[in-house]
């Protein structure tokens, strides 16, 4: 894990739900609740990258890149001892993913930092899901979406074979596992290499 | 040793916790006496945790984009506020009233949904009637015998992510809920005696049942 440390001074919500009810509804999958975070917040986010060489497409990347990597930590439980609040945490993710493109851009600039309360952004080390990207690409795009289909929407095979045009329920699940041993091949590669 | 065809079915059992105490035991042996199997097995629990994560941001993006959506909308009546009216204005707005009355005229004559069967209360539960058309094949010709409506439920469900109950009312547990109106549509096979559920272009077989059933 890395730490980012920032401090906000000018923090102010005028979200409805507390910090700690806003965190459980987002992890309970409340929509209503993720939209009125959403839309209350991009504006903060959409003036620092516009004052900072940025165009609001860039504005709406960032901010549904840095909101996507905030719910998928509130998920996962990270964020359930949060000491900011959860708008000033997704405002130092959003500051942190715009640096670094202004990096990957060559256009480094000294970006401010607008809020008053600190936040402390946990950004998880990613090699092995970047090398978990790569095996997914070689195992191509039906195996990958036979394999989300089972595993991610848990669908019946009935439906994956009718869905993917398999001949019935039993080559659709031959082909998944073959998919799956070839995945796991490959990943079993990558964790060697990782040392695990 | 493992037989490599049940490989991928083995291990699944194992991380979804499903195997027998006795088996579970010897598989577990198995994974601290063979590295090469430890490392099977952390592979495809890494690979299921990816494919879940990715499934999970595609979820995410799409409720975003329709978030955004309404930033924009709002943005734009925003701006049309601050603006001077002239007739130009108003000729859109008259043309816009038209065709929302022209919409409600048609919608109404096909018998479609009225105002009254789409309604979202609170963003947790939605009632609404779907078409079911049905169908049957009379030498090679697939003919339409009936159009009827069927009441439907999208229902945000914690427990249940996409699944349904299906009586004399159509059921849809979702969570999280689809973006608003999704294109929902029925059809009933009298040759097979089956039920093809349409979300949104993409078809699920149903049956009828009491229990709640994964779609």
């Amino acid at each position: 894990m890395t730490f980012y440390y920032f401090f906000d001074s000018k923090m102010n919500t005028e979200s409805k739900f507390s910090d700690k009810h806003l965190i459980q509804a987002l992890k309970a999958g409340d929509e209503k609740a993720l939209g009125v975070f959403y839309r209350e917040n991009f504006g903060k986010i959409a003036h620092l990258v516009l004052k900072n060489n940025g165009t609001s497409e860039d504005a709406k990347d960032i901010y549904q890149e840095g909101m996507i990597e905030v719910i998928t930590q509130v998920r996962a439980g990270k964020l359930d001892v949060l000491t900011s609040k959860l708008s000033t945490y997704l405002y130092a993710v959003c500051h942190h993913k715009w640096i670094d493109k202004l990096r990957q851009q060559n256009k480094v600039t000294d970006l401010t930092w607008e809020l008053e309360e600190e936040a402390v952004v946990i950004l998880e080390e990613e090699p092995y899901e970047q090398a978990l990207e790569v095996v997914m690409s070689q195992i191509g795009q039906k195996c990958q979406e036979l394999l989300r289909a089972f595993y991610y929407e848990k669908l019946p095979m009935n439906q994956i074979a009718w869905r993917l045009g398999f001949k019935d329920d039993n080559s659709a699940k031959s082909q998944k596992n073959k998919c799956m041993d070839k995945a796991r091949e490959l990943a079993k590669e990558i964790l060697r290499t990782f040392n695990r | 040793m493992i037989n490599d065809e049940n490989k991928t079915e083995q291990i699944d059992r194992y991380l979804d916790e499903e195997m027998m105490p006795a088996e579970k035991v010897i598989f577990e042996k198995l994974i601290n006496e063979q590295q090469e199997l430890r490392r099977e097995v952390e592979a495809q629990k890494a690979i299921r945790a990816y494919l879940n994560k990715q499934g999970e941001k595609a979820e995410l993006r799409r409720l975003m984009e329709d978030f955004h959506q309404s930033i924009n909308q709002s943005q734009r009546e925003e701006l049309k506020q601050t603006k001077k009216i002239d007739w130009t204005y108003w000729a859109v707005a008259a043309s816009i009233v038209l065709a929302i009355v022209s919409t409600w005229l048609i919608v109404k004559e096909n018998n479609l949904p009225s105002d009254k069967t789409e309604i979202r209360t609170g963003n947790q539960t939605e009632v609404f009637a779907i078409t079911m058309l049905v169908w049957e094949t009379n030498n090679d010709k697939r003919i339409k015998k009936q159009e009827t409506k069927i009441n439907t439920v999208i229902i945000n469900d914690l427990t249940h992510r996409f699944h349904y109950r299906f009586t004399n009312t159509l059921e849809l547990y979702w969570n999280p809920l689809p973006k608003p109106r999704p294109q929902i549509s029925l059809e009933y096979d009298n040759d097979t005696r089956r039920y093809k559920l349409w979300i949104d272009k993409r078809p699920y077989f149903i049956q009828k049942t009491d229990s709640i059933l994964p779609l």
